[in-house]
Order: structure tokens, then sequence, then C-alpha cells
């Protein structure tokens, strides 16, 4: 059973030169200019299955594709055409300490998010310790998320969304922050999810937390999906192709 | 495949295809709990130091109250106990300026969490009229108040307390539908332009010359022809109401009784469904595109 399929996908933004106020649309209505439209594709017919328990990392330059592909999965966006298909819980790690209300306390960030998550409150009272030990942050819990370190809201946010129980986690770049010590907890727990079942889908700059945790590898380049296989295989093409451009630059 | 109580237990999407909005309603029905969360945030933040939360939330109303009480007190033609009639009328504007207002920011108040994790978008119009609906439960118990003690010598309750009262409810359902379906066209225009804030209040503004708050109802009555084109407006026909449940018409000279309007209300009633499915469906349309212009 595949966790995920995408079939054909193509991700198309519009942006419409189009003006940001009532006022001037009407102005420009009366000298009939009608709104300039750009579109601009960021996935061109990408398609992959992924079956259950594997962990794929996706890596490919900035502005190619990689975070619409996340955000796709997740459903912050709606494919222009093709198909998606997700089956089981699915928790992202999009962009941390967003999605957090700067004014609650992290404790009632928590409950906001697990509710999200599909949590009751009850369900939440029991995982509540379990989250603030993952993040060592029990000490901090009753303080206003706006008072937190990066460091400290990345930490609440990755461990919230591995105690959600998801079948799926999208982790975006997210591996890279923290200190060596957190870093190292959430490998660990990356592993013992992978020892569970669940499948991981990993976007990151970073080729060597890919090797270490990633089954799989998709490179994405030029909005396409250039390469699919094993993560030694992509890796190794990935980088000689870096050192390749990266010369040529010079 | 697992026994969660999971509205997040997978999906699929195919470009270019839209639910219909049956589905989308049942959608939002099992995303309740979400609904109830976001609620309780949104009267945390409001009424963060408690008791002094509330007074100052329904400090500006009274000012506004008092304001045209003495207005009509010194400079037009006074009407007696006007101030317990305005006080019903004013809270009830109130209530549905700020549900227009919040729910039209709703989309860009949540930006960070829309960004970042899956939930129908459509509850968050939703939200902020529920939360409005509390906080004007406890004005409507001020109201209650206000007219047992007021004036002082005769009360206007108990004494003209009657089971129509109960008409308040169905009033308020009216001026929610209405505020929700206006809401949620202002969301999406809200994420279209950045200047549809400014003009709903000035808008709001021009339109409360044209509802019976500063003057009595009767005055407009007065005017045959003028009152049927004035009472097609839901809001004014919700405020006329929503005064005649809790209190008896107004002797105004040389103008007739204004009591329950009926006939009104159903126009009202049909105009504030079709004003809600309209903005719904305006909005569920543009769900995603909003989405990649917050």
């Amino acid at each position: 059973m595949n966790a995920i399929e995408v079939e054909n996908l193509t991700k198309e933004f519009r942006i419409y030169h189009r003006e940001r106020s009532v006022k001037s649309a009407i102005l420009k209505v009366l000298v009939w200019q009608l709104p300039r439209l750009e579109r601009f594709v960021t996935l061109e017919n990408v398609s992959f299955a992924i079956p259950r328990g594997q962990t794929v990392g996706v890596v490919g330059k900035n502005g190619q594709g990689k975070s619409t592909l996340l955000s796709l999965l997740a459903r912050i966006y709606r494919p222009t055409s093709g198909r998606i298909t997700v089956r089981g819980r699915i928790a992202s790690l999009l962009e941390l300490g967003a999605g957090f209300q700067p004014d609650f306390t992290g404790y009632e960030n928590i409950y906001l998010n697990g509710v999200i998550y599909g949590f009751t409150r009850r369900e939440l009272d029991e995982k509540l310790e379990s989250i603030a030990d993952f993040a060592g942050i029990t000490d901090h819990l009753t303080q206003q998320i706006k008072h937190y370190s990066s460091g400290m809201k990345a930490r609440l946010g990755f461990s919230i969304a591995v105690h959600v129980e998801p079948d799926i986690l999208l982790i975006d770049e997210v591996l890279a922050v923290g200190d060596a010590e957190f870093q190292e907890r959430c490998y660990a727990k990356i592993e013992e999810f992978k020892a569970r079942g669940v499948t991981i889908f990993v976007v990151s700059h970073d080729a060597r937390a890919i090797a270490r945790v990633c089954d799989r590898v998709l490179w994405i380049s030029n909005h396409k999906l250039h390469m699919d296989g094993p993560t030694d295989a992509v890796l190794a093409a990935y980088a000689a192709e870096e050192q390749r451009s990266g010369g040529a630059e010079e | 495949m697992n026994d969660l109580p999971s509205y997040s237990g997978g999906f699929t999407v195919v470009g270019g295809v839209r639910e219909t909005p049956l589905e989308s309603l049942r959608e939002i029905w099992r995303y309740r709990p979400l609904i109830g969360e976001l609620v309780r945030r949104d009267l945390k933040v409001r009424y963060k130091n408690r008791v002094g939360g509330i007074l100052w939330s329904l400090a500006a109303p009274l000012m506004q109250v008092l304001t045209i009480h003495l207005m009509i007190k010194f400079f037009l033609t006074q009407v007696n106990g006007y101030s317990g009639y305005l006080m019903a009328v004013m809270f009830l504007w109130q209530f549905f300026q700020n549900c227009i207002l919040d729910a039209s920011n709703s989309m860009l108040n949540n930006a960070a969490l829309t960004r970042k994790i899956y939930f129908p978008r459509a509850v968050l119009p939703i939200v902020t009229l529920l939360t409005n609906t509390i906080h004007f439960g406890i004005s409507f118990l001020f109201i209650l108040v206000y007219l047992f003690i007021v004036p002082i010598s005769d009360p206007i309750y108990p004494k003209n307390l009657h089971p129509e009262a109960l008409l308040v409810i169905p009033v308020l359902a009216g001026v929610a539908t209405f505020s929700l379906g206006l809401g949620y066209l202002l969301a999406y225009l809200n994420t279209l332009y950045e200047d549809v804030r400014f003009l709903t209040i000035t808008t709001m503004g021009l339109f409360f010359y044209a509802v019976p708050i500063l003057y009595p109802i009767e005055r407009v009555a007065a005017r045959p022809g003028i009152y049927e084109i004035y009472m097609l407006n839901p809001m004014a026909t919700w405020l006329v109401a929503f005064q005649r449940a809790l209190l008896p018409p107004i002797a105004v000279e040389g103008a007739p009784p204004v009591t329950m309007p009926w006939a009104f209300m159903g126009i009202a009633a049909l105009l504030s469904l079709a004003i809600l499915a309209f903005g719904f469906i305006i909005f569920e349309r543009s769900k995603w595109t909003m989405m990649e212009r917050l």
C-alpha cells in the first residue's frame, strides 16, 4: 500500500499584476486596462509513489519547487492539474514556529496545534508532559511564545509534530536548527518512527542529513523530477552536478 | 487505518476539481472541535484581563448611546424614554459591525496558521461569528439590567416584559446569517485588495444613518413609499424587530406606531439566507487561490 501517490502533478502559480487596492482597480477599469496575468510553473508533471514506511529525501536548488511540493502534500495549495493521494494522518513541519500564536503560552499553543491535528483536549492532557519533556522547555510552558528563542520554538514545533502520532511526517529544513544535542534527539526520533513504519518526507539542502536518514532520494531540478532512486546514487549524481555548476561559476 | 479521532486521516486532491458546497459543509461539521478551540483562543485574547476586558468592550457602544441620547435630548424633538430603545439597537448594531469586520480580517489574521497546516478555511469566519455572539450575550445582559432600572421612577421592565421578548433569538440568528454571508464575501475581497477594510468601515458609517438608531422607526413609517424601501435593508428590519421584541412601539406625534414587522422579517430572512449562500459559495470557490495571495 502506498502512503503517498503523486500522479502527473503540475503546479502553476498565477501572479496577477493586479492593483492591490479597490481604488486603483476601479481607475484601471475606467481606462480599460485589464490585469496582466503571469503564469509561473513551479512543478511540472511530477509523478512518484512512496510505499508505507519509506523515508524519502528531496534535494534540489532553491526556487525549483521543493517547498511547493511539500506544501502541496500538506494541502496548503491545490494542484493545477494531476492527482495527489495521501493515506493516513499527515503532520508537517513546514515553517518552524509558524502556526504558533505569539501571545499564547507554550501550553496553550500545544492545545491549539494538537486540536488542529485531530486530537481531543483529553488526549492532549495525557501527551502534554511528554511533549514538554521532549522539547526540553518544561520550565517555560507558562511563558508566552513571543518570549521564546527561535531554537525553543523549533523544538516545541518538532515535539508537537512527532507527538501527534503521524502516519506521514513532512519535514522542511528542520533538522538544521537547534543545538547538536537536540538534533541528535530528532534523529533518534526519526529512527524510532522508521522502525514503527512511519513514512517520512524530508526536504533539505543538507545532503549529509539526507544521506543519514533517507532510503530514497528525489532530485528536483528545473521544476521537474530529474532523478529518483536510492540515496547513494542520487546524492552522488547531485554532488557531481553541484561541483560542475560551482566550477562553471568561477 | 488508525483509531484516533482522525479528521486528517488521508485525502485525495485532483487538480481542477472542486468539492461541492455540501461536501465542504460536511467537512466543516467534522472540524467542530477545532472551531471550539479557536473560539476559546479568541475569547482568551479578548478577555485577557478578565473583568476589565469586558467592561472596556462595553465602553464604546455606551459612549455612543450617551452622546446620541444627549444630542436627542437637547437638539432634536424629544421622545420619552428613548435611551432604552437606543441601548437595544446600538448593541445589536455593534454586534453586526464587529462580526463583519472580524470575519473580513479572519483570513489575514490567521495566515500564520493556514500557511502551515490544513483545515477547512471556511471555519475562520464562523469562529469570529461565534466569538462575537458570546460577547453579545454579555452585552445583552447589560441591556436587560438597564431596562429594569431606567427610568428610575418607573422602569420600562418588568411591566413591558412579554413572552415576545423570546423573538430576540430568531432575530439574532437572522443578523448572524446576514453578517456571516457578508463576512465570507469581505474575507475573500480582503485578500485581494488592501483597502477593503477601510471601505467597509466607511460604508458601515454611512449605513448607520440608514438604520433606525438615531431616530425612532415611526418617523420613517410616517413616509409611506420610503418606509418600504428602507425596510428592504435586512439590517433595518432586524433592528426594528429586535427593538419591538423587547419594547413597545414609541408614541411619536403624527406617525403610526410600528409593531412587529412580520412581512419585512420574512423578506429579510430570505435575503440573509441568499447572501449567506452567495458569500459561502464565493469563498469556497476561491479558498485555494486566497492561500496563494496571503
